[in-house]
């Protein structure tokens, strides 16, 4: 008898699990011989096949194997193994995490040097301007200062110079003239009309002629200017003449223009019409306000037209028309054309030439010219923004209430749709002093370009930096955040003047499409709070609706101002609660939360509510809507009508509030909508045919919640709706289709079944309800359940809502549960073992219930094989079943080792501890352990050792090294190795015990063949067949087959022990040395004479 | 290539304590080819041992793997900060500020490390659980299986393009269960059936079934069939090709004792090599024992037991020598081994005598098949030129006796044998012949449905096709070899620019290492001035390879 010692069990876990067994052992012995004993040790992961090795590679005393046994447990602790029995699961503490170290920065300000020289009072300089007039003074200046002179005179619109202005008129140069006429039409001294005129058709300067023509406009009466435009009117070519006629008579603005531009291509044939003439004359037909139709074309023009040398002209005589007449709007617009047109030409100060056409012009000669082939070059486009800052600027500083309108129009025609994009830019600049790179990050915002809104929204902006020509503007930045900051503090220019006027400002909130208008407008409105106060509750609620943030807050908190000490009507409570910006809706709940019973009879703010995008504002009207009388819930069914069918409703909304009104009308309204009247379920009716999505879903709701709704739907529109391509709708027929009677669903099962494993989810669920509702009628579930099966076992890829087996499982645990344990034990067999998922799970599912028949009818086998089932439950149930039948199980081993097989951990480690403890040592037959050695998995090839290790009988030795010597493991024959002797020694006869040996050639020849491992072994296997072959001379003839065949090894250590072998056999059988194959040749050793007595030990 | 499969259910085990009986699934695409038996109890476990040593090569892929570094650069990413902040510390109290916030740092990591465990414990146990379930994604192309009226054979190619194996058996290796239908079919071979493999033993009866029609339908509605289709790489189909042609070249044969295997092994086992040359040198004198050479090592082989047999000698240089270690299972179940040595750097073949059974293992050349080893040799250029009529011809004679000699076809046909011979390297060339070492004798055996079009296999790049034709219109002057001092033999030479362009040349000149690899070249063509080696040599290097391996 043969058994185990001592066995520790160790087990590491970092830096990977692994587990260890040593093992102090009785070696296989004959019992008369003294005990000696064996050292092994086994490590591996518990899921790979362990590496075996033995401390003893021939059997010791027990002393040597205690020592043994001791050093290698010792050295295995000390690799960090723990003994799995003495070792308690020690709980760390976790420590308290160390407070974080908040560094404090030092703050950097850095301020723009802002030198604003402050004018001198205005009345000053405008004293001086008039005293340079007289003679004497005026002949003292050089002609640039008179020019200077007089423009300034006009920007202030001294008319008390005029007089003197008109004999100064023609006294110098063009110069002069220009600056007069300019001063004179701004100082607006109807006197000088006739002066005018005459210098605008006198001068021989164009410009004299055109400034002249202004001011002359500027001053005659309303007839005059018709008349001059009507004279304009008549030279236009007969084409465009008529089409403007029909336009002026076109049923709409838009349709007038269409008719104006569509004859516009045509302008090729007509002789001597230029495009740039055509827009001045119609601004100065605009001006005279002869036709509605001139203002809005124009600005449609300059809007679109791209800015070319055709065009260019005009844009320039109207940008400082514009500029001298105070148009702001055409100001704005020509102005936001040049920020953003790129320039035809890119120039430098210093070049003076330009290439056209195969040969080099002089610029400036070439750009006076009439027909000029250049214009809109990249100074003039500089020129022009720097011009409209400094028209702004000199407004500004002349505190003329022109500069409000004027930046009113310039910052209107800012849109975001043409910024850019916000972004950060790192520069990397080396720095001499420290020798290091420095990076700096700076936030550029869409309007980064924008020179004049920069100019007029940041010129106070402390953070705001600027380069020396202004424009670019950036902000430094710290973080990584590309939004467009907000405004705590005003930043503008001249702050002052827009407070004078806050209804520019609210102007620009009503009308600004520019984010950042937004912000500064917003901020600059706070600051006054009595034009606040007076805004008028279409104002604000114009504001709030905005789809600027700044504005909405603003308004909001404006609004939040004024109901301060009061409770809002519910006028402003629907307006807060129409509005997408929260906390304006929080307010307005805010106010009806306090007293609900007041609000809850107000069926309008009801519907308004539970129609709301806020998802708040609708859960605070379902706790409203509780309270609703009788009467109001009437009204509110009503309203609802009515919204319904309101097309304007975007349906983004109308599907945020879906779910919220289906609510609405299944528990609040159910009574009213089953009252309804049959002509108002007609109309809902209709609204099943609507192209909208939400209108559809609404009416299936209600006539769902209606008791004879169903009846009301048409055939046809149901078929419509079922057989729709879109599954939403597909949904909301299959919903109306559930809801028609029992009697009429139960002939059509294949229908039902069919939707119910429709694709999408909602057709699936509306068939929830009609499967719970017929699952009573067996006949109809069987053929349900039929077709349920037959899907389940194809492959669904679809996981969690999405998936139709999840479904059909469900329905086969509810409502399905007795039709689905009433299926034949086959085919419940058959889903456990299908390959979808879906069936293994169904499966599985069945096989629990307890009533089932599944679980009973299941022999060991089945359990066993269940054991590999992909369900972890399933493999749980097996397990339970083998604890629970322990005796069922020991009759039916063979069947119940199958067991082993699975691929899952847990289960094998359940199997193999449940057949090492329940299992005695007389039950297990031979061929059993010997198919658990041979199993291919090597937890179970341990379990088979152990179990012969424990339960060994001297009798079959032979047997067990025959069989398990064919394993192909190492490990495996490092355990046969043990046991050879004894296999030997059970055969009393020497002729049967050399056929035994026989027998185990290919076991010896495999060990031996090892490459490079397999050293225990070996030694093991050497030393048995050297002791074997001195036996008789049979052993030895078989010994020396072998040895003659693995001496030619290169091994060193295994050719001394065979030459050894072979000089043992030689020595006791010469004859075997006369064979002709005999590989050696003994000759005398020179050292040892003893040859015999060098032992394997000491190779 | 794209390879198409279908089989009908898989590769099934039913297994007991007495038996084991395998079904294998076979291609229903192809002719049905079926075959019942179990296997001879003495013979079972060298079959065994083959099978394995079989299924060692489908799995083998010896190419170089580079090293996977994430570890350490992530790791590197998360220490470079402190790193670097050390190296930067200079004073004393800096150093003193880190040492607490790096403890706490490395407590703070240990933490997380220690909260995110279990984490990546499950997340590896999913990938490991996932790697099983697709582990037969691993097997390039399933073994292709062929029964003949005297033998069934079992072939297989490696990964990495360079081993080929097949396993022979006589009939009497099975005893047979009924008819057998002679043909060849790919079977469905998964990981799994090499574990079964594994369980063969004397003692159990094991039962191979090939089906004709797969096997019948077990559960009503599951789908039975799966399909595999397979992309294989075109250097994959050249190199399985190339090897197979290989093999009815002439050779130096010579028989090795399984010890020598051995002690071949065990050299290479003991060994790790760390520079080249890696090649094993055989060196074959007439009537003296084999011996081998290990490079670099210097280890001198002399196999005293094996003599080698042939009339002249020879200095044979075979490279890949690790591909050797798959024939380990081997040694203790041959008889004997036979090697052919087709000639230095072209494949060799190593065929395991065991009782009714033969393995052979083909090497290509090489292990890798990089462009440093490009156009070396070209195994799959036509021998003689061969009408259709006649390829045919050989094609329907052996087609319908399965196998035969070259010497009875030609007499069968009244044909030349050199034609018949030549007819049948084309054959071999399209995948459609097999030849048996072994019997010396050609086997007919379709390697897959429809032919292979060998002639869009030929070559590995259009260089190659073009340096071939430079080579066959000798078009290469002043041809000059020299040694080097590190090693290695340099090659020059004036080569024509083009087949077309005569008059144009390119000095060309390659520099070939100790292991025959092509690592350094220079040329005066357009080819080499755009891309350098960036693309692999042009052909003007490719065509002095080719004329240098043959001198």
């Amino acid at each position: 008898m043969q058994g185990m010692i001592k066995l520790v069990k160790l087990v590491r876990v970092q830096p990977t699990e692994r587990h260890c067994e040593v093992e102090l052992s009785l070696a296989p012995q004959s019992t008369e011989a003294a005990p000696v004993y064996l050292v092994n040790v086994r490590e591996g992961h518990p899921d790979a096949e362990w590496q075996e090795s033995s401390k003893t590679p021939f059997p010791v005393t027990l002393s040597q194997a205690e020592t043994l046994f001791a050093q290698v447990l010792a050295s295995k602790l000390e690799q960090g193994f723990v003994d799995t029995a003495a070792t308690a699961p020690n709980s760390s503490s976790a420590p308290n995490p160390a407070p974080s170290h908040a560094m404090q920065w030092g703050h950097s300000s850095q301020t723009l040097a802002q030198k604003i020289t402050r004018p001198a009072t205005v009345s000053g300089q405008e004293k001086i301007l008039l005293d340079r007039l007289p003679p004497r003074a005026w002949s003292g200046m050089s002609g640039k200062e008179r020019t200077r002179t007089v423009r300034r005179i006009g920007e202030r619109r001294l008319q008390e110079a005029v007089p003197r202005l008109l004999e100064l008129l023609e006294s110098a140069d063009a110069m002069l003239d220009y600056c007069i006429a300019y001063a004179i039409g701004r100082c607006g001294d109807a006197g000088a009309k006739v002066a005018m005129q005459e210098l605008s058709q006198r001068s021989k300067v164009a410009h004299v002629k055109h400034m002249a023509l202004q001011a002359w406009l500027a001053l005659a009466t309303p007839e005059e200017a018709q008349h001059h435009a009507q004279g304009l009117l008549a030279l236009w070519p007969a084409d465009l003449q008529s089409a403007w006629n029909k336009a002026e008579n076109a049923p709409s603005l838009q349709a007038g223009m269409d008719e104006v531009l569509l004859v516009l291509p045509a302008a090729k044939a007509w002789q001597a019409w230029r495009y740039d003439d055509w827009l001045e004359q119609l601004d100065m037909i605009a001006q005279t306000g002869i036709s509605p139709l001139a203002r809005p074309l124009l600005l449609q023009q300059l809007n679109n037209l791209s800015v070319n040398v055709l065009v260019f002209r005009a844009f320039r005589h109207l940008y400082k028309s514009a500029e001298f007449r105070a148009d702001a709007e055409l100001f704005g617009i020509l102005h936001q054309r040049f920020e953003k047109a790129w320039p035809l030409f890119l120039l430098t100060s210093n070049t003076s030439y330009v290439y056209l056409e195969r040969r080099y012009v002089r610029y400036a000669d070439e750009v006076k010219k009439p027909h000029t082939r250049v214009a809109y070059s990249s100074l003039t486009r500089d020129y022009l923004r720097r011009r409209t800052w400094r028209t702004l600027r000199r407004l500004g500083e002349l505190g003329s209430a022109d500069f409000v309108s004027m930046a009113t129009g310039v910052l209107l025609a800012c849109d975001d749709a043409h910024a850019g994009k916000a972004q950060l830019q790192r520069l990397v600049e080396w720095n001499r002093l420290t020798r290091s790179y420095e990076t700096e990050l700076r936030y550029l915002s869409p309007y980064a370009s924008w020179m004049v809104f920069n100019q007029l929204v940041h010129q106070h902006d402390s953070d705001v930096k600027t380069s020396r020509t202004a424009l670019k503007w950036w902000m430094p930045a710290t973080t990584e955040d590309l939004a467009y900051p907000a405004r705590t503090k005003r930043q503008e220019a001249f702050p002052q003047l827009w407070d004078a006027a806050p209804e520019k400002l609210l102007y620009l909130l009503q009308h600004s499409l520019c984010h950042g208008v937004h912000v500064f407008a917003a901020r600059a409105l706070i600051d006054n709070q009595g034009f606040c106060l007076q805004l008028s509750a279409e104002q604000l609620q114009e504001l709030l609706q905005s789809a600027y943030l700044p504005t909405q807050e603003f308004a909001f908190a404006a609004i939040r101002q004024r109901f301060a000490h009061q409770t809002p009507d519910l006028n402003w409570l629907m307006i807060l609660l129409e509005t997408d910006y929260q906390p304006a809706a929080d307010f307005a709940l805010g106010f009806i939360r306090k007293t609900p019973e007041l609000y809850a009879q107000e069926p309008g703010l009801i519907v308004a509510m539970i129609t709301s995008p806020s998802q708040g504002v609708r859960e605070t009207c379902r706790l409203l809507a509780h309270s609703a009388t009788v009467a109001t819930r009437q009204i509110i069914l009503s309203r609802l009508s009515i919204w319904a069918r309101m097309a304007t409703v975007p349906s983004n909304q109308a599907d945020a509030a879906r779910d919220d009104l289906q609510w609405l009308i299944q528990n609040v309204l159910s009574e009213q909508v089953a009252q309804l009247p049959d002509h108002d379920i007609a109309v809902w009716c209709d609204l099943l045919k609507s192209t909208h999505y939400w209108q559809q879903a609404l009416a299936t709701d209600i006539l769902l919640a209606h008791p004879a709704g169903i009846a009301h739907v048409s055939p046809l529109t149901l078929r419509d709706l079922l057989q729709d391509a879109d599954a939403g709708r597909q949904s909301l027929g299959s919903r109306l289709f559930a809801a028609l009677p029992a009697d009429v669903l139960l002939q059509q099962p294949d229908l039902v079944a069919t939707l119910a494993t429709a694709l999408d989810a909602r057709v699936r669920a509306a068939m929830t309800p009609v499967i719970s509702q017929l699952a009573v009628y067996p006949e109809f579930s069987d053929k349900l359940l039929a077709h349920f099966i037959d899907v389940i076992f194809r492959s669904d890829n679809a996981d969690g809502e999405d998936s139709v087996h999840a479904d059909i499982i469900n329905w086969c645990a509810g409502p399905l549960r007795a039709a689905a344990l009433a299926l034949p034990v086959d085919v419940q067999w058959r889903l456990l073992q299908a390959r979808s998922k879906g069936a293994q799970e169904l499966g599985a599912m069945l096989l629990k219930q307890e009533q089932g028949a599944l679980a009973a009818s299941l022999g060991i086998l089945q359990w066993a094989t269940l054991g590999k089932h992909a369900v972890l439950q399933v493999r749980l149930q097996a397990q339970h079943h083998f604890t629970q039948y322990l005796p069922e199980v020991r009759q039916h081993l063979n069947d119940a080792l199958r067991i082993l097989d699975t691929r899952w951990p847990e289960t094998r480690s359940f199997a193999v501890e449940y057949f090492t403890n329940n299992i005695g040592a007389n039950e297990w037959t031979l061929s059993q352990l010997l198919a658990l050695c041979d199993h291919s998995q090597a937890g179970v090839q341990r379990l088979g050792r152990q179990l012969i290790t424990r339960h060994f009988r001297m009798e079959d030795a032979a047997e067990y090294v025959l069989s398990l010597s064919q394993h192909p493991s190492a490990s495996m024959q490092l355990f046969v190795s043990q046991w050879l002797e004894q296999s030997v020694q059970a055969y009393a006869d020497k002729l049967l015990a050399l056929q035994h040996l026989q027998q185990l050639q290919p076991y010896f020849l495999s060990v031996l063949s090892h490459v490079n491992k397999a050293r225990t072994v070996k030694n093991r296997v050497i030393r048995f067949l050297q002791e074997q072959g001195l036996l008789s001379a049979g052993h030895a003839q078989f010994v020396a087959r072998i040895f003659t065949r693995q001496v030619l090894t290169v091994a060193i250590q295994d050719k001394a022990q065979y030459i050894l072998g072979l000089t043992q056999l030689q020595a006791a059988y010469p004859a075997l040395a006369d064979s002709s194959d005999w590989p050696m040749q003994l000759i005398a050793p020179r050292l040892h004479k003893d040859a015999a007595a060098i032992s394997a030990e000491s190779v | 290539m794209k390879f198409e499969y279908r089989y009908f259910g898989s590769s099934q085990v039913n297994d007991s304590a007495t038996a084991t009986s395998m079904q294998f699934a076979p291609d229903t695409l192809r002719k049905p080819t079926y075959f019942a038996a179990t296997l001879q109890p003495t013979l079972a476990l060298a079959y065994r041992e083959a099978i394995s040593a079989m299924h060692d090569v489908v799995v083998s892929d010896l190419r170089t793997q580079p090293k996977d570094r994430t570890a350490y650069f992530a790791w590197l990413a998360e220490n470079e900060a402190s790193l670097l902040a050390d190296f930067m510390a200079q004073e004393k109290d800096l150093r003193e500020k880190i040492a607490p916030v790096r403890a706490e740092l490395t407590k703070v990591q240990n933490k997380k490390a220690e909260v995110i465990k279990p984490f990546y414990k499950a997340q590896r146990e999913y990938f490991d659980y996932l790697y099983k379930e697709n582990r037969d994604m691993w097997i390039v192309l399933d073994p292709v299986i062929t029964v003949h009226p005297d033998k069934v054979f079992f072939e297989c190619f490696s990964r990495d393009e360079s081993t080929y194996a097949s396993l022979s058996c006589r009939h009497n290796v099975f005893k047979h269960l009924g008819e057998f239908a002679c043909g060849t079919t790919n079977i469905d071979y998964s990981s799994a059936l090499y574990d079964e493999f594994q369980k063969i033993r004397a003692y159990k009866e094991t039962r191979f079934e090939i089906q004709a029609d797969g096997f019948q339908v077990q559960t009503g509605h599951d789908e039975q069939y799966h399909e595999a289709k397979i992309d294989l790489p075109d250097s994959w189909m050249r190199g399985f090709l190339q090897v197979s042609t290989a093999m009815s070249l002439p050779a130096h044969k010579l028989d090795l004792h399984p010890m020598d295997v051995h002690s071949i092994c065990h050299t290479l086992r003991r060994k790790t090599e760390r520079v080249g040359p890696r090649s094993i040198r055989f060196i074959l004198e007439p009537g003296q024992p084999i011996t081998m050479l290990f490079e670099p090592w210097g280890i001198k082989l002399v196999c005293q037991r094996s003599v080698f047999t042939g009339k002249e000698a020879a200095e044979v240089r075979i490279w890949g020598r690790r591909r050797l270690l798959t024939l380990e299972r081997l040694i203790a179940v041959a008889d004997k081994f036979s090697v052919m040595l087709m000639g230095t750097g072209l494949p060799s073949f190593w065929i395991a005598h065991l009782p009714d059974m033969d393995y052979t293992l083909g090497l290509s050349g090489w292990t890798a098949n990089d462009w440093s080893r490009a156009g070396q040799f070209d195994l799959l250029a036509p021998r003689l030129d061969v009408d259709d009529a006649t390829a045919q011809a050989v094609a329907h004679a052996l087609s319908s006796q399965w196998s035969a000699s070259t010497a009875s076809l030609a007499q069968q046909l009244q044909l030349d044998s050199k034609l018949v011979a030549s007819a049948l390297t084309g054959l071999m060339q399209a995948g459609r012949v097999v030849y048996d070492a072994v019997d010396q004798v050609a086997r007919w055996r379709d390697l897959v449905r429809e032919p292979i079009n060998v002639a869009s296999l030929r070559f590995a790049s259009e260089r190659e096709a073009l340096a071939a034709q430079l080579v066959h219109k000798n078009l290469l002057l002043d041809l000059q070899s020299a040694h080097v001092a590190g090693g290695g033999i340099e090659w020059k030479a004036s080569v024509s620019a083009s087949i077309t362009n005569t008059k144009k040349l390119s000095k060309t000149m390659i520099r070939l290492d100790n292991d025959d690899r092509l690592v350094e070249g220079n040329c005066s063509c357009d080819y080499f001035v755009r891309n350098r080696m960036f693309r692999g040599p042009c052909e003007h290097m490719l065509a002095i390879r080719q004329v240098a391996n043959s001198k």
